[in-house]
């Protein structure tokens, strides 16, 4: 007894130790029972697609796991509680197992001692410290449970009304408690086991026990003797071991499985995840998830390892402002439902809808669960199974058709996406056109969004100011689709990579992606690279900061605003983009007050997941209030700083419904640098110069004729050019902004985004041969095939009618910017031919004899205006076409109608003045030109008097003049005199049975066109000025401007 | 099109109290006629506003208890569990559509007639009441007890309010109820705590919104409709003295949620739902503003002033003069108002024309109807909705010769319906009649019915409007080759005097001689003397406005008529006492009860109508006795006679076809129906009504008449509330 140790076995004869093995087997045998059960399922669970980096994932999981570091963020007490519970488990566990190693291996076997005499001592000292720690630990934890009582911690679910506990919840609740005060109580009989031992045995070295000492000092205050401390200790060995031994038995079963699987769930963590979301396996049938058959081991592993801390519960938006959702209870019903039988519905059953609808994609609680769940990715996933079903949002619904149509979430005319330009003083270059360092993707609110659009053009002229190269996509740009995909609406996501790769890979050389939205910034950084290598992606915070460290932008008016910054979620939390804007507010000399959650406990707007596009719940306060009032509640802030465009349009909004106006304004950081570099004092010379837009568009003129030559005589050669002379966006390596610790793609090979697919060939050109001025051919009537012409009864009139487009309210260009989409016109009979065929119809009338033939060229559309014209009284019709036709010139259309006359031998062609889509006014001149045939112009009545015909025209300030003429000729009428009919029902019926020839016009086009469309385009609106005032303010104005327009 | 952004600041939700508003369109109470025995047309009435975007619906005034009973008139009734059943269903359906249910609850008071439940109604005094003095209607007056009871009464019934699931409390402190009988001195005579001063009379009022904030303030949205001015000057509420006290004394209590604002006791109810002749558009905002002055940022105020125009209401909230835009008319002419602000389509706005057709329905104790908008209150018996059309499965040409109201109806229906439709209009310009008609003065609003089709004719690709096409024939219509016609010719005035008094022309009366024009004649140009006469034998606007013509040219105007008020059906569109007023102004002499004897040049000879004495001359002659004896007829020396007696219908060519119908099938024509004035000429709401009808029955065997609709009413055998023997529920406080 000289040497310190202890008897293992103290006063056990041999059956009790047989006893005891055997209920230690028993104990072990329950143990791995239940880990197989959770591994069974594991390997029966699908497969991940790829398997995660299980090394380095497994030495984070230990580092986490063995620093606790996950465990104490936003809640010291707890976390150190469970500290100190981890440590002392630990140091139990090993304790254990060291004597398990003596005893049963090491001294049987080799006759090794060790446990025993220094060694013994320090042993008993740790141990006994360790298990003092971890029942300190413990009576902390219920402690708080008791006082404190952590509204995170309960399992009532208040956002559903709930005010009693479910079933399940009292279980939950049950097993909390069952597991902290299972575990006290093995540590209590431990303890006591000590003191009585000690009391029993009055070692000498009892000072190493410290706890034990006091224990066995407290049983003798209390009483107790030597005799009675054994017989005490024999009751307390088996209760502390069945106590022990039960304990470790139940782990795998109860909540207490964390202890192993958050190991396991830490090392599988994707540190991408939300950030970067997972495809849709090539293969799957239905997409996401539906049921319990379509998680993985990975999403199994996470439920399990769930250990009901409720942080996620705590930091969740939604459940915040009592929207139908918590992290936690979605993760325990997910868990409980893969524990039950069978497969089982989980989107939009076990998992409600409107929980699904709810999330916003914030990631604040797989930031904080402190055993690596990723809740968002599942939400994603259960939603996709629902817009896979279309169980979502009308609004929702709307909006992902809207994307669908026109590419943005607005419904907006795709054409307008650059329309925030317009009001810049200087052009923004069109990447489409020519090159720059930065592809600024705009985005949707920040196109858009007319609160928006200002910070955009502010950014425009901060990066103007600072001689930033750069350039947009205008309307080839589409919205990124970070929260379409968030919806879950996978397919229209991949459509809009699939858009905007094709849009970048066509455009001119550029370096950089430059965005303001940390929503596009997000997905074009983390998800984009899916599809193909991306050049690196900036945020403007970051690029702000540059510019003003490198002196680019100098603060002329330090601000001393005291503002306070909201992190916006994509920048902050999921791309580490915390320090760029909070150091930009710095040197602009801001005062900067940081809200309680800020950082990567920042809380989100409200905007995210696409809930920006769903009705929101009047009854619920909107997330953006209750950040509002965090920040209101700091008090005397001036200003409400974020650098998201959806962030700034909910928290204007939320600023004028939750009563704010008087606190604070809110405004993006752009905003504030333009204000600190006094932006509005830009002298003159800062402004684009003219000399350089002089510059550029005689370049550009050159560049256009120069492709133009080479496109007439090499056809094709020009496309060939365009696709070699595209430059690869730069290999230089460029920091990458924001970024966690340099995990940015440095390293990696920028490579040009190659389109997904090409785009299908522009349809062929009917060759266009210019005219030889040099030696012009005169132009004839062409030659058409021959078909059948009635005797002619009286006096026969050819009238041309064209079907005209009439533009709608709004419209676009067609891609190739030659013609307007034909969505955006209506069609009708030109209103001039439309008199002319009343004209003629009338003079027919009036001869009592005789027929008028309407003819058309055009394609089978135009079949619609000479029905109409059949309907009113025509008695035939002829239509000519040839694809080679379409937009023909003038010169064209003439000859095809001048062929019809060779055929017909008229006696009057009759033609409106002009048509009412291009107003050429050209061709009856050239038909009569041709014909040889006297031609009048803006005629407006005629008459016939014997041989003669008598003619009325109009002239300009409505003088008459009279012609006579002989047939035949070409009249051009002029609306006003003649009134069109109406067709009758009847007449309508009647015209459908009326002959209508149609001639194949391959003749027609032989290269005497004189001109080709080479484009359209919108003119820029001129500015007009509604003078209001009496008429001498009125006339005075007039006078003014009349004489600086002069001097001008 | 995408919504302008400068109306964005309509679409900004707001709190009221507990509950958010999605938007800014407040549906104000506003009766109907379906009150809690028509739960369906309740429903799918109000229901339709939530779907076209009005965030805050409210039912009619809805009594509190048996003691306020204002039967015939129809309020919603929250009396019993019967009614709760009845309410819920619209409070749901609203809830679907994202919309707050409001409930204003009312007690009448001295001017409960309580013609259904004879009891007997409490008051601040025991008064006569003004608004029917005819009728003998008394209330008692209240002790302190009676007091607590009828606090409790709005208690009780706002519980049940609660059940039926609304979510706004509107106390009613407008048409003179309870609050306003204690409030207003002219009804208040007491010399208790509860009467003499300001703050007395106020109590009532307070311990009221008190009680009821208490006990629902968390949960629901406690408001008031408050006539801050009931425009008699000193004798009642001035907004300028006690109405702003009293608004700043509720304020300081906390009590109230969000303040809808009214001007008016119950007899100038007129002047709050104010018609177009009278009232333009936001007549009211100068009493408005003074709430919002004192009530400050945080509490809403709700406008009213029939706003049809977006930019004016986002005018009313950027200039702070009030918060929610209310409206009841614009909301039945076009229940989708706020939903066509907020897709951008302006032009699509069914303007409300301010006619006051819907409330002359309402005050003939019938259903609302309304002159634009067709399908209101057709919404559940008919199965209407004012933006759907059921598209025919049987597309034919159709023809609708008339481009009147009707025939624009008729034309934009079928078109909306898929047919293919020539509107052939005799005139230039699409209108008929109504396009003179809104030349006479004040009418110039009711143009709207004209804006309004054309527009939407104009978008519809399968219609052709044709203009100036003349007057058709029978055999132009015969040959036109439409498979159907819709005659929709319209009616002319009655060139011979006769009218509804005698049903025989007045002798002399002939409006093809100088001295007798007929209202078109006179807006056609047919000239005038300086003395005239108008023969109102009409009764709705046409004798009233033509004589405010005559009398604005100059003219010495007198008005008879046969009716016992002038121009009789104001009385229901509350225009009477402003034409009354207008009369006098302009000095147009009257002659009620009187009708023509005969009319020479120069002379109308008029005669009394109870000329003759009372007893009966036996069972030969059958008649009351004629005293031909007595010189009882005189004669008022005039140049020229307005025959606005009747109106015929001008259905010659629908007659002349019918005749002609052997000749149908050779022609292909397969059917000829009329509508509108041309089946007969009845108000012009009514004109619409068989026009949109006639098109969206035109499917039917046998459109020219109506399908069956649904009625609701009791059914026999079925369970009633309350039944026989249940207890009085419980309002006294012991």
């Amino acid at each position: 007894m000289n040497e310190p140790t202890r008897e293992l076995f103290w006063s056990l004869d041999g059956t009790q130790i047989l006893l005891f093995y055997l209920g230690a087997a028993l104990a072990g045998g329950v143990f791995l029972a239940g880990c197989w059960r959770l591994f069974d399922r594991y390997r029966r669970a699908r497969r991940l697609p790829s398997l995660p980096d299980l090394r380095a994932g497994l030495g984070r999981a230990l580092v986490d796991v063995l620093s606790q570091r996950t465990v104490r963020r936003r809640d010291a007490l707890a976390g150190w509680a469970h500290t100190a519970v981890f440590a002392g488990y630990l140091i139990g566990a090993i304790g254990t197992a060291v004597i398990t190693l003596e005893y049963d291996f090491l001294a049987p076997l080799f006759d090794i001692r060790f446990w025993r005499g220094d060694f013994y001592l320090w042993y008993s000292l740790i141990l006994d410290l360790g298990h003092l720690g971890l029942t300190v630990g413990l009576l902390v934890l219920i402690g708080r449970r008791l006082l404190l009582r952590p509204a995170k911690l309960d399992y009532r679910r208040r956002y559903r009304g709930e005010r009693e506990r479910r079933p399940t919840a009292r279980r939950r609740w049950l097993e909390d408690w069952g597991f902290l005060l299972f575990l006290l109580a093995v540590e209590i009989t431990g303890f006591l086991l000590e003191g009585a031992r000690l009391l029993m045995e009055q070692p000498a070295w009892a000072a190493w026990s410290p706890v034990g000492r006091a224990v066995a000092a407290l049983l003798a205050a209390a009483g107790m003797d030597g005799q009675a401390a054994a017989s005490f200790r024999v009751f307390l060995w088996w209760l502390h071991g069945a106590l022990a031994l039960g304990f470790t038995a139940a782990i795998p079963w109860y909540k207490a499985r964390h202890m192993l699987l958050a190991v396991g769930s830490l090392a599988v963590r994707d540190r991408n995840a939300l950030r970067r979301l997972p495809r849709e396996p090539e293969e799957a049938g239905e997409a996401g998830i539906g049921g319990t058959g379509d998680l993985t081991w990975k999403d199994l592993l996470d439920l399990d390892a769930c250990t009901r801390c409720g942080r996620c519960h705590e930091a969740c938006p939604a459940r915040t402002v009592g929207a139908p959702l918590s992290p936690r209870d979605l993760v325990l019903d997910l868990g409980e439902a893969v524990r039950r039988q069978g497969p089982i519905d989980l989107a939009g059953g076990t998992i409600a809808a409107e929980t699904l609808w709810s999330c916003m994609c914030c990631g604040a609680c797989q930031e904080i669960c402190p055993v690596g769940i990723e809740h968002p990715p599942l939400i994603v996933r259960m939603r996709r199974r629902l817009v896979e079903r279309d169980e979502l949002d009308p609004l929702l619904r709307t909006t992902l058709d809207q994307v669908a149509n026109t590419g943005n979430s607005f419904g907006e005319n795709p054409r307008k996406r650059g329309h925030w330009t317009r009001e810049l003083e200087f052009r923004v270059k069109d990447l489409r056109r020519e090159p720059a360092e930065y592809l600024w993707f705009v985005g949707d609110y920040a196109s858009f969004d007319p609160r928006n659009q200002q910070v955009s053009r502010t950014v425009a002229r901060l990066l103007r100011a600072a001689g930033v190269d750069f350039g947009l996509l205008f309307e080839e740009e589409r919205t990124a689709g970070n929260d379409v995909r968030r919806i879950g609406e996978e397919g229209l996501f991949e459509e809009l990579v699939r858009a905007n790769r094709d849009a970048m890979a066509a455009a001119r050389p550029f370096r950089r992606i430059l965005t303001t939205d940390p929503h596009s910034y997000n997905t074009l950084r983390n998800e984009y690279p899916d599809w193909g290598a991306m050049p690196p992606v900036v945020h403007y915070s970051r690029l702000l900061l540059e510019l003003l460290e490198s002196g680019r932008l100098r603060v002329t008016k330090p601000l001393g605003y005291r503002v306070t910054f909201h992190d916006p979620c994509h920048l902050g939390r999921l791309n580490g983009g915390y320090e760029a804007p909070r150091k930009v507010l710095e040197r602009i000399g801001c005062e900067l007050v940081e809200m309680p959650r800020n950082r990567d406990n920042s809380f989100c707007c409200g905007a995210g997941g696409g809930q920006i596009w769903m009705t929101p719940d009047p009854k619920r306060e909107k997330p953006s209030e209750n950040r509002l009032r965090e920040a209101a509640s700091l008090g005397g802030i001036d200003v409400f700083v974020t650098c998201c465009p959806k962030d700034l349009a909910m928290f204007e909004d939320a600023r004028k419904t939750g009563g704010h106006e008087r606190d604070f304004v809110v405004r993006d950081l752009a905003e504030l640098v333009a204000e600190a570099v006094e932006l509005g004092l830009l002298e003159p010379k800062d402004l684009p110069d003219l000399l350089e837009r002089i510059v550029d568009a005689a370049a550009q003129r050159w560049v256009e004729r120069v492709e133009r030559r080479l496109g007439d005589r090499l056809p094709g050669l020009v496309e060939a050019v365009r696709t070699e002379g595209r430059e690869a966006p730069g290999t230089e390596p460029v920091p990458d902004a924001g970024g966690e610790g340099g995990e940015a793609r440095d390293g990696e090979p920028v490579s040009p985004c190659a389109p997904v697919e090409t785009g299908p060939a522009p349809a062929r050109e009917p060759p266009f041969l210019p005219m030889r001025w040099e030696a012009p051919r005169p132009l004839a009537p062409a030659p058409l095939p021959d078909y059948e012409v009635p005797e002619k009864t009286g006096p026969r009139i050819l009238v041309a009618g064209k079907r005209v487009a009439v533009l709608g309210d709004e419209f676009s260009l067609a891609p190739d910017g030659r013609d307007v989409c034909p969505e955006a016109l209506d069609h009708a009979l030109n209103e001039w031919d439309d008199a002319a065929l009343e004209a003629a119809l009338q003079f027919v009338e009036r001869q009592g004899a005789g027929e008028v033939v309407a003819v058309s060229v055009g394609p089978e559309d135009a079949e619609a205006a000479l029905r109409r014209m059949l309907a009113k009284g025509a008695a035939r019709a002829v239509r000519i076409w040839h694809p080679t036709l379409e937009r023909a010139d003038p010169a064209l259309v003439a000859r095809a109608l001048a062929g019809v006359a060779v055929k017909e031998r008229p006696d009057l062609l009759l033609t409106g003045v002009q048509s009412a889509d291009f107003a050429h006014a050209a061709t009856p001149g050239l038909v009569a030109g041709m014909l040889d045939w006297p031609f009048v112009q803006t005629v407006v009545s005629l008459e016939r008097e014997g041989d003669l015909l008598l003619v009325e025209r109009e002239l300009e300030g409505g003088l008459r003049e009279r012609v006579e003429l002989r047939t035949p000729a070409v009249l051009a009428v002029q609306t006003g005199s003649y009134a069109p009919r109406y067709a009758t029902m009847r007449m309508i019926k009647q015209a459908r049975r009326k002959p209508l020839v149609v001639l194949d016009a391959e003749g027609v086009a032989d290269g005497s066109s004189a001109y080709r469309l080479r484009g359209m385009r919108v003119p820029e609106r001129s500015r007009a000025e509604m003078l209001e005032g009496s008429v001498e303010e009125i006339a005075a104005r007039i006078a003014a401007i009349i004489r600086s327009r002069r001097e001008g | 099109m995408a919504r302008d952004p400068k109306y964005d600041i309509l679409f900004e939700p707001i709190r009221i109290g507990p509950k958010t508003m999605w938007n800014r369109f407040w549906q104000t109470t506003h009766c109907a006629g379906p009150g809690s025995e028509r739960p369906g047309a309740q429903a799918y009435f109000r229901a339709m506003k939530a779907e076209g975007g009005w965030s805050a619906v409210f039912t009619e005034f809805c009594s509190v208890h048996p003691e306020s009973d204002e039967y015939p008139f129809t309020s919603a009734r929250l009396w019993d569990e019967g009614d709760v059943i009845n309410l819920r269903l619209m409070c749901d359906m609203l809830h679907e559509h994202n919309a707050l249910a409001g409930v204003q609850l009312w007690y009448g008071g001295m001017h409960s007639l309580c013609f259904e439940s004879r009891e007997v109604p409490r008051s601040a005094s025991c008064l006569p009441s003004n608004l029917f003095p005819s009728r003998c209607a008394y209330s008692t007056e209240m002790d302190e007890d009676d007091i607590k009871a009828a606090i409790n009464m709005y208690v009780e019934a706002a519980k049940r309010a609660e059940q039926a699931g609304f979510d706004i409390l509107e106390v009613s402190g407008g048409d003179s109820t309870l609050p306003v009988q204690f409030l207003d001195h002219r009804y208040n005579h007491r010399t208790d705590r509860y009467g003499g001063s300001f703050e007395n009379r106020a109590r009532f009022y307070v311990e009221l919104m008190t009680a009821l904030m208490k006990e629902f303030g968390d949960r629901l949205a406690v408001t008031t409709r408050f006539e801050v001015d009931t425009l008699l000057g000193p004798d009642g509420i001035e907004a300028e003295e006690e109405g702003i006290r009293f608004v700043e004394l509720l304020h300081r209590e906390g009590v109230c949620h969000a303040w809808s604002v009214k001007i008016g006791d119950y007899e100038e109810w007129g002047e709050d739902a104010g018609p177009s002749r009278w009232r333009k558009t936001g007549w009211m905002l100068p009493f408005v503003r003074q709430v919002k002055s004192v009530v400050g940022p945080d509490i809403p105020v709700v406008t009213n002033g029939r706003y049809t125009s977006p930019d004016d209401m986002v005018a009313i909230i950027q200039k702070g003069i009030g918060d929610i835009i209310g409206a009841a008319r614009p909301s039945i002419a076009d229940p989708f108002l706020p939903r066509k602000i907020m897709e951008g389509r302006i032009e699509d706005i069914r303007e409300c024309i301010g006619c006051n057709i819907c409330v002359s329905r309402f005050n003939h104790f019938g259903q609302l109807n309304c002159t634009q908008n067709a399908t209101s209150m057709e919404e559940y018996r008919r199965g209407w909705h004012p933006e759907k059309f059921d598209k025919t499965e049987n597309p034919c040409s159709v023809l609708v010769v008339g481009g009147g109201p009707a025939g624009m109806e008729c034309a934009r229906v079928l078109g909306e319906r898929g047919y293919d439709v020539h509107l052939r209009e005799a005139e230039a310009e699409l209108g008929g009649h109504w396009r003179w008609v809104c030349k006479l003065p004040r009418l110039q609003e009711w143009a709207r019915v004209i804006t309004y089709r054309e527009i939407q004719l104009g978008k519809l690709k399968n219609v052709e409007v044709h203009l100036g096409v003349g007057p058709m024939s029978a055999d132009d219509v015969l040959s036109y080759g439409a498979d159907k016609v819709v005659i929709a010719t319209g009616s002319f005035w009655r060139t011979d005097g006769l009218g509804a008094e005698t049903h025989h022309p007045v002798p002399g009366a002939d409006a093809s001689l100088p001295h007798c024009v007929t209202p078109e004649q006179l807006m056609a140009g047919k000239p005038v003397g300086d003395r005239v006469v108008v023969l109102d034998g009409d009764g709705h606007f046409m004798g009233i406005a033509v004589a405010e013509m005559l009398a604005d040219q100059g003219k010495k105007v007198t008005l008879v008529t046969n009716m016992s008020e002038i121009a009789e059906y104001g009385v229901f569109t509350m225009d009477v006492m402003n034409n009354k007023r207008m009369m006098y102004n302009k000095g147009i002499a009257h002659y009620r009860n009187h009708w023509a004897e005969r009319i020479e040049p120069g002379r109308i000879t008029l005669f009394y109508l109870y000329r003759h004495g009372p007893d009966l001359a036996g069972p030969r002659t059958g008649h009351v006795p004629r005293l031909p004896e007595r010189d009882d007829t005189f004669d008022i020396e005039c140049d020229t006679v307005v025959l606005v007696t009747a109106r015929l219908p001008n259905d010659k060519l629908y007659r002349e076809l019918r005749a002609r119908k052997s000749e149908w099938a050779e022609n292909e024509l397969l059917a000829v129906y009329r509508c509108g004035d041309c089946h007969a000429p009845r108000q012009l709401h009514n004109a619409i009504f068989s026009a949109h009808r006639l098109a969206r029955e035109f499917d039917s065997p046998h459109p020219q008449y109506p399908l069956p609709w649904i009625r609701e009413r009791q059914i026999w055998g079925h369970e009633t509330f309350p039944r026989l023997g249940d207890a009085r529920p419980r309002v006294e406080v012991d």
